[in-house]
């Protein structure tokens, strides 16, 4: 049985690379991703799992890292926004100009991009049942819809 | 070679998508302290005692300090809020005392162990309340408080500001009136909710210079607050502004600036962060004006409309901030866009025990077109008019005066062809009410919309442009990037002027105070207009520059030189030329002898031609410019439980001139949805003693994709003969007609007036039994 | 940030499990069990939920997953919301939790977390209330069988240190009918005003229901009375006699409002319901 009391050493595998931390039991994943290692693309935006903007993938799933404690973490394989380079949806977001402040852009983009890997033939009802997850407040969402759609195109090859 | 009018990708995309931009609050270094603030848990309570023995005792604590250490009021227009509460707390939610510590939790630890003993006072949950004689008064020393001539408090009550419009003969305009409307409106404060939460750092250097950093649109108002409010040399001030996750006006102003230099002054100036929690970025700071209306609209029995009375009743919440400049924005267009030869109207900024309004989309605009697009659509069912038809009637045009008598301009844009155009987009004639089989109705409403800048009559803006050695050129200007994409647009601009590829135009991204040229604010939507001209005079100034030294190398007057395409060259013998590269940062002849120097250009603006108002009657021309357009809402809805949803959103605006329509139709859509979301589902709940309920996301609703609606977006040009290639502002605009469409399709899918907001279907569906 | 400090425990099997909560009891210490952590970690953020220990479920395989055998299916109590939808043998299932939350939440919320929370609604257990589940519950001294329908009133009862293990459905009821509806205050992102659950089978028609009451509930005097009474009307008029509490009024909803959209969305149900044969 693993167990935790006070201030300990975790190992996090994050985008592919063993990470270690000093952390509490009580620290977030998000609190440990930002402030231990430097990982900020993923935002606090609410701390309550409502907004979306700390999305991280988790084995591929994504997850509100504010309500996830950091040790739960452990012995899976975490993703933030730094993991993906140049990956369809990304590249949709800009050519579709999906975000304006850009706040809530690394979290759509982990929830979009596992949404792609998943269900890659996501349909409208698909795509909303996995983006209602995250606010935007800048956009009407038509842009975000839009470049889901594009990379949907851009991933098969179209 | 063009690049205006064309949808050029913003300049900071892919670090956006790559989550590489940094926010103010993704930066952190070891050497920060943290602070955390403790807040009211009563609406309107003495304080009795603070006992800060035990927090001051914990580990990591360096300062705690409470309201009686820092005998300051702030207050952009009227001083009436201290930093921390002092005797008093006047809204649930205020700052009662502030703590610094080595770590966030250690603050935060410490905030939990201040006690604060409290006597609660009568609580004031409405502006109506207020208004009653025997209300209990929010603030005694109303009379003490610094403000400036605009404003007019009225100490004695809760009034912080009246504007008064009285144009025409509003009796003899009733007496011309065959069909007379009345009616009362309202909706409650609500917030912003950007998504990054307002964020500043403060250090006092050695030399007793200030360094802030802040989540803030308004970096230069900020600085010049600074000296206001502490008496410190503005030189000594820097204020830098980053990225911003979203504004909405929520960022302009003071916000947690002049509060955390105060934290850093009391840890012997050592760097301070101040991070806002998503429950205090929607209580403890100010968020979106409430508002109590009456209107009284007259018309001919052919539609013309006579006459307007209106009482606007703002709250603005515990303390003043921009409330009071909100309400006398809605006063000076409290008509709407429409031809009123008569109109009355006393517009009051009500202080109520309410979380505190600052400037929101719209400003002032968004909350007085709810009234008037609601009350053209009940004027029209008296009249059995078409409500398209009424605004088509009474669509303001140059040569048309407004609520201040000051003359629409050649540069007024053309209202009538948005309204028809919006009305072929939303298929008006094909029905605006129709029950399908299922027994749902689909229903349309219309709501028009302009704005204004509300701002000083010397707003001002500016640019400097330098060189790099390839040729390229570097756009400096003190407008912030927020989102609206203000960036990308000014470097669209300078690469037209000098008719090169826009690649070649680097944008310094991030503002500061010390380094950039002086701007206003990032507000009002005057960025691109005025940022926009301050960039044109630049380049122009860059130009003579080339030009000046070229004329010397090429052996000609500098008339005859023209500067495009990344050369200067003789006009009519292009052939004779150099690369601008070789000019810009001085020539240097084969010899080695070097001239000219490097080009700097400079570029400035100032409003035109701009008054304050009248004080009895309001009489001025407050408005650089008026932006124009017509919105209309399809939604379907459940007559059995009033559920319903939002099938399409319409705008046609003019916008004078098209710089980026990628960007531009982004401004619109996301102004749309935010009001479609505020009419629909937003609005702060208060229990009986103030408190209020729906202080985080779970309960505290935002549209989010599921719920959007189709898009319908278009432009009419009519140019702005002062704007940039014709161009003026249209980031807010969107906004405003959206919540009049919206209760207006609902109130006419259902026939029953809906004349409150937000419009849940539990609140549409108690009115439409109340009614029978 | 949450500002208490606790310590974090990740047992590998039940007895572990039981034997932690039990020692930690024994020292004094406030132990709470923990699967998805969503209402946990909001609640101890906002201070409303204090503890000393987390025990937290997860890694103890035989909570994970679902299995059939021949008197049924098992759902482990660790299958997070959207592994449930997923699961297809009881679509049923899927639709009612698929209205929880949000979609990315529901990778975490798991059936054990949102029927044991807090929180007054529990939807997850509307499905198994109809389906007459059995509900797995261990503690120190073992696991045991229970009928949900007997377990449940108001909460599930479980004794100090005791913990869901997962719920068997007997394969009968894949093939009854089912339908639900769900409503709203505004956004569909949001706890239920009222979601009414229900499934038609050879003993005739079925009820659950969360968001009405302060909690959710399945009524076998309701049901008696629907499948007794033909007209709707008579139903509806009648039907507040047999819901156990008094329905509900907070922010979300006034009770007038929330009685209104119950007696839509039951007439609606029975209509149906007439329908099928």
């Amino acid at each position: 049985m693993k167990s935790y009391k006070g201030y300990t050493q975790l190992v996090l595998r994050i985008n592919g690379q063993m990470r270690k931390a000093v952390v509490s039991p009580n620290d977030t994943l998000l609190y440990v991703l930002r402030e231990k290692l430097g990982l900020t693309g993923a935002k606090p935006g609410c701390e309550n799992g409502d907004c979306g903007a700390c999305t991280v993938l988790m084995d591929g799933k994504p997850v509100k890292s504010c309500i996830i404690l950091a040790v739960e973490a452990e012995g899976h394989e975490i993703t933030t926004i730094e993991g993906l380079k140049d990956t369809p949806i990304q590249r949709a977001f800009v050519e579709e100009s999906a975000f304006q402040c850009g706040y809530c852009t690394p979290g759509f983009i982990m929830n979009a991009h596992a949404m792609l890997n998943t269900v890659p033939d996501a349909d409208d009802h698909t795509i909303k049942e996995w983006l209602s997850s995250n606010i935007c407040r800048c956009t009407g969402y038509e842009e975000i819809k839009r470049a889901v759609a594009k990379a949907q195109k851009i991933a098969g090859g179209v | 070679m063009g690049s205006i009018g064309i949808s050029v990708v913003r300049r900071e995309a892919k670090d956006k998508v790559e989550g590489r931009l940094k926010y103010l609050n993704d930066y952190s270094s070891p050497d920060l302290l943290y602070g955390a603030i403790k807040t009211s848990t009563f609406a309107h309570a003495r304080i009795k005692s603070i006992d800060i023995s035990e927090a001051i005792k914990m580990p990591g604590v360096r300062a705690v300090l409470t309201g009686k250490d820092l005998p300051y009021r702030f207050g952009i227009y009227l001083g009436d809020k201290p930093p921390l509460a002092i005797d008093k707390v006047r809204y649930f939610g205020e700052p009662v005392a502030a703590v610094v510590a080595d770590s966030q939790r250690e603050a935060d630890d410490a905030v939990e162990a201040i006690k604060v003993e409290y006597e609660p006072l009568e609580v004031i949950n409405s502006p109506t309340e207020a208004l009653a004689e025997s209300a209990v008064l929010i603030h005694e020393e109303m009379d003490q408080y610094a403000h400036i001539d605009a404003i007019k408090p009225e100490p004695g009550t809760n009034i912080a500001n009246r504007t008064k419009i009285r144009k025409g003969d509003i009796k003899e305009g009733f007496e011309k009136s065959d069909v007379i409307i009345e009616e009362t409106f309202s909706f409650p404060p609500s917030d912003h909710v950007a998504m990054e939460t307002r964020a500043a750092v403060a250090e006092i250097l050695g030399d007793g210079r200030i360094v802030i950093h802040s989540t803030t649109q308004a970096p230069f108002v900020v600085k010049n607050l600074m000296g206001a409010y502490f008496g410190v040399d503005p030189g000594k001030v820097t204020v830098i502004s980053h990225a911003i996750g979203g504004g909405y006006g929520g960022k302009a102003g003071m916000q947690l600036e002049g509060l955390v230099y105060l934290l850093s002054k009391a840890v012997e100036g050592r760097k301070v962060k101040l991070v806002n929690t998503r429950d205090q970025d929607m209580i403890t700071s100010p968020g979106h004006i409430g508002l109590e209306a009456k209107i009284r609209l007259g018309a001919t029995k052919e539609g013309e409309l006579m006459a307007a009375e209106i009482l606007f009743m703002f709250d603005s919440g515990a303390y003043a901030d921009y409330a009071v400049n909100i309400s006398r924005a809605a006063a000076i267009g409290c008509t709407g866009p429409y031809r009123i030869p008569n109109v009355w109207c006393d517009s009051l900024c009500v202080y109520t025990n309410h979380p505190f309004a600052t400037a929101y989309r719209g400003f002032g605009h968004i909350e007085l077109a709810f009234v008037i697009e609601r009350a053209m659509d009940i004027l029209a069912d008296k009249l059995h008019m078409d409500p398209v038809e009424l605004r088509l009637k009474n669509a303001i045009a140059k040569g048309d005066t407004t609520p201040t008598q000051s003359v629409m301009d050649s540069n007024t844009g053309d209202l009538k062809a948005c309204i028809r155009r919006t009305a072929e987009m939303i298929g008006w004639n094909e029905g605006t009410r129709i029950i399908a089989e299922d027994g749902k109705i689909r229903a349309k409403g219309f709501g028009c919309l302009w704005k204004a800048p509300a701002m000083p009559t010397n707003t001002d803006a500016g640019a400097i442009i330098t060189f790099n050695e390839d040729g390229s050129i570097n756009v400096h200007c003190g407008v912030v990037e927020i989102g609206q994409g203000i960036k990308t647009a000014f470097a669209q601009i300078a690469a037209e002027k000098f008719g090169i590829d826009v690649d070649q135009v680097h944008v310094i991204m991030d503002v500061n105070t010390s380094t950039s040229p002086h701007d206003w604010a990032t507000a009002a939507s005057r960025g691109l207009m005025m940022g926009g001209r301050a960039i044109l005079s630049a380049c122009e100034d860059a130009i003579a520059q080339i030009k000046h030294t070229a004329a010397q190398v090429l052996k000609c007057p500098e008339e005859d030189l023209h500067v495009w395409g990344g050369r200067v060259f003789v006009k009519d013998e292009e052939h004779i030329g150099l690369p601008v590269k070789d000019v810009a940062l001085g020539y240097v002849y084969p010899d080695g002898n070097a001239i000219g120097g490097q080009v700097i250009g400079r570029g400035k603006y100032i409003s035109r031609r701009l008054t304050g108002i009248d004080p009895d009657t309001g009489k001025g021309n407050p408005a650089l410019e008026w932006t124009l357009g017509a919105e209309a809402v399809e939604v379907e809805v459940d007559p059995k439980d009033c559920s319903y949803r939002i099938l399409k959103a319409a705008c046609t605006m003019d916008v004078g001139k098209l710089i980026n329509p990628t960007m531009a139709r982004g401004q619109i859509m996301g102004g749309m949805a935010m009001a479609l979301s505020f009419s629909k589902q937003e609005g702060f709940e208060f229990n009986d003693r103030g408190q209020v309920l729906n202080r985080d996301l779970r309960s505290y609703k935002t549209l989010r994709i599921g719920d959007a609606p189709e898009y319908l977006v278009d432009f009419v040009e009519t140019p702005q003969g002062d704007g940039p290639y014709g161009a003026r502002g249209l980031g807010e605009q969107g906004v405003i007609g959206i919540p009049g469409a919206l209760a207006n399709a609902l109130s006419r899918a259902l026939g029953v007036p809906y004349n409150h907001l937000p419009l849940t279907p539990e609140s549409l569906w108690k009115k439409r039994r109340d009614n029978g | 940030m949450i500002s208490f400090d606790f310590e974090y425990y990740r047992p590998d099997d039940i007895k572990e499990a039981a034997e932690v909560y039990a020692q930690l009891q024994k020292d004094g210490k406030n132990p709470l069990y923990f699967s998805g952590g969503t209402e946990v970690i909001t609640m101890a953020r906002k201070g409303t939920l204090k503890f000393d220990a987390l025990i937290d479920l997860k890694n103890i395989k035989e909570m994970n997953g679902y299995r059939e055998d021949e008197d049924g299916i098992y759902f482990g109590a660790n299958m997070t919301l959207n592994e449930a939808a997923e699961a297809k043998v009881f679509p049923f299932i899927g639709e009612v939790v698929r209205t929880i939350g949000d979609h990315t939440i529901r990778n975490r919320i798991t059936l054990g977390g949102n029927i044991c929370g807090r929180l007054p609604y529990r939807e997850a257990l509307l499905p198994f209330l109809l389906y007459d589940a059995q509900v797995y519950i261990a503690g120190i001294n073992g696991k045991k069988a229970l009928p949900l329908n007997e377990a449940f009133n108001k909460r599930l009862s479980l004794s100090a240190g005791e913990f869901v293990v997962g719920f068997k459905v007997a394969g009968k009821f894949k093939n009854s009918k089912y339908q639900s509806i769900r409503k709203v205050r505004t956004s569909e992102i949001d706890y239920p005003l009222l979601h009414i659950a229900s499934i038609k089978d050879e003993e005739g028609i079925k009820i659950a229901v969360s968001g009405l009451c302060a909690f959710p509930f399945r009524s076998y005097e309701l049901e008696k009375y629907v499948n007794g009474t033909p007209n709707t009307v008579e139903i509806i008029n009648n039907v507040y006699r047999f819901i156990p509490a008094s329905v509900k009024e907070d922010n979300l909803a006034t009770a007038e409002y929330r009685k209104a959209l119950f007696e839509m969305s039951l007439e609606k149900i029975l209509e149906k319901w007439g329908e099928v044969k």
